[in-house]
C-alpha cells in the first residue's frame, strides 16, 4: 500500500481526483453545520448560548491533534522507508496543523472567559496544547532553516517522532491533573454524553474541519510536486527574454 | 439569533475561525498545481 503510492505520478492521479471531492465535501458539511450550530441546535443548560462556541473550539482541537499524529505518522515512514512523498505530506500538514492549535487555544480563551471567569489558567490541558504549538512552529522552523534536504528531512522526522509524546498528555492530561478544563464527554462509555441536539452540529463541523484538513494537506502536497518539477526544468535562455513577448 | 450576554466571545470565536481557516483557503488556492 505505501509503495503503490511511491510513485509521485501515481499519487497526483489520486489527488486530483480526492482534492474537488474533499473540497466541495468540506464546504458542504460547513453551510449545514454552520446553520445547525448559529441557528437550529438550542442553548445548552449548563454553559448556555456559550456551548456554541464548543462547534469551532472542538473540531479545532481535534484536527490540530489529528494533523500532528499524521504529521508523526509520515515521517516515521519517510525515516524508515525514505518514502519519496512522507516529507511532502508532513510538511503540508505543519502550517494547518498549527493554524488549528491557534484557533483551538484561542476560541478556547474565549469560551474560557464567560465559563471559568479567566481567558487562561496554566493547567495540564491548556499548557499542553501552547507546546503543541511550539513544536508545531520547531518542526515548520527545521524545514526554513536547514539547508540539506536530507539533514533536515531526518532532523524534523525525529523531531516529530518524538514531539508525538505530546499528544496522549493532551488527551489525558484531564483525567491525569485537576483542570479547569472538562474531562472528554463523548469518548467515555460511562459518561451520559452530549444530546443528540447538540451533538449533529458537533459531528458536522468536525466532518468539515477534518474535510478541510485532508483538502489542504493534498493541495499543499501538489503544490510541493508541482514546485520541484518547475525547479527541475532548465531556465529560458536570456536572449529570448525580449523577442519572445 | 439573540446569544446572549456573551455574544461577542461567540462571534469572536466564529469570526476568528473564518479569519485564520479563509487565509488557509487562499494560501492553498494560490499555490501552483502539477
Amino acid at each position: 500500500m505505501i509503495s503503490r503510492f511511491a510513485n509521485p505520478q501515481r499519487f497526483v492521479a489520486l489527488a486530483r481526483w480526492l482534492t474537488p471531492i474533499f473540497g466541495l465535501g468540506a464546504a458542504a458539511a460547513l453551510i449545514i453545520g454552520l446553520w445547525q450550530a448559529l441557528i437550529a441546535s438550542p442553548a445548552e443548560a449548563e454553559h448556555g448560548e456559550t456551548v456554541r462556541i464548543m462547534y469551532v473550539h472542538v473540531p479545532a482541537a481535534w484536527c490540530a491533534m489529528a494533523a500532528y499524529t499524521s504529521i508523526a505518522i509520515a515521517s516515521l515512514i519517510s525515516f524508515v522507508w525514505r518514502h519519496p512523498l512522507a516529507d511532502l505530506a508532513a510538511r503540508s500538514l505543519a502550517l494547518p496543523g498549527a493554524a488549528f492549535t491557534v484557533l483551538a487555544l484561542i476560541t478556547g480563551c474565549l469560551w474560557g472567559k464567560p465559563d471559568w471567569g479567566t481567558y487562561w489558567q496554566w493547567d495540564g490541558r491548556m499548557t499542553s496544547v501552547l507546546i503543541l504549538l511550539f513544536i508545531y512552529i520547531g518542526y515548520m522552523a527545521i524545514w526554513q532553516t536547514v539547508e540539506d534536504r536530507k539533514r533536515a528531512s531526518r532532523l524534523a522526522a525525529i523531531t516529530a517522532m518524538i514531539g508525538w509524546i505530546n499528544i496522549p498528555i493532551i488527551k489525558f492530561s484531564v483525567e491525569w491533573w485537576n483542570t479547569l478544563h472538562q474531562p472528554a464527554t463523548i469518548s467515555m462509555p460511562d459518561s451520559p454524553g452530549l444530546a443528540p441536539q447538540l451533538l449533529l452540529p458537533l459531528a458536522l463541523m468536525a466532518l468539515a474541519y477534518t474535510l478541510l484538513l485532508g483538502w489542504l494537506a493534498m493541495r499543499g502536497m501538489l503544490a510541493e510536486i508541482a514546485q520541484a518539477r518547475a525547479a527541475r526544468r532548465p531556465a529560458p535562455a536570456a536572449s529570448a527574454r525580449v523577442e519572445d513577448l | 439569533m439573540d446569544m446572549g450576554p456573551y455574544a461577542v466571545f461567540i462571534w469572536g470565536s466564529y469570526g476568528i475561525s473564518a479569519l485564520v481557516l479563509g487565509a488557509l483557503i487562499i494560501r492553498a488556492l494560490r499555490q501552483p498545481k502539477p
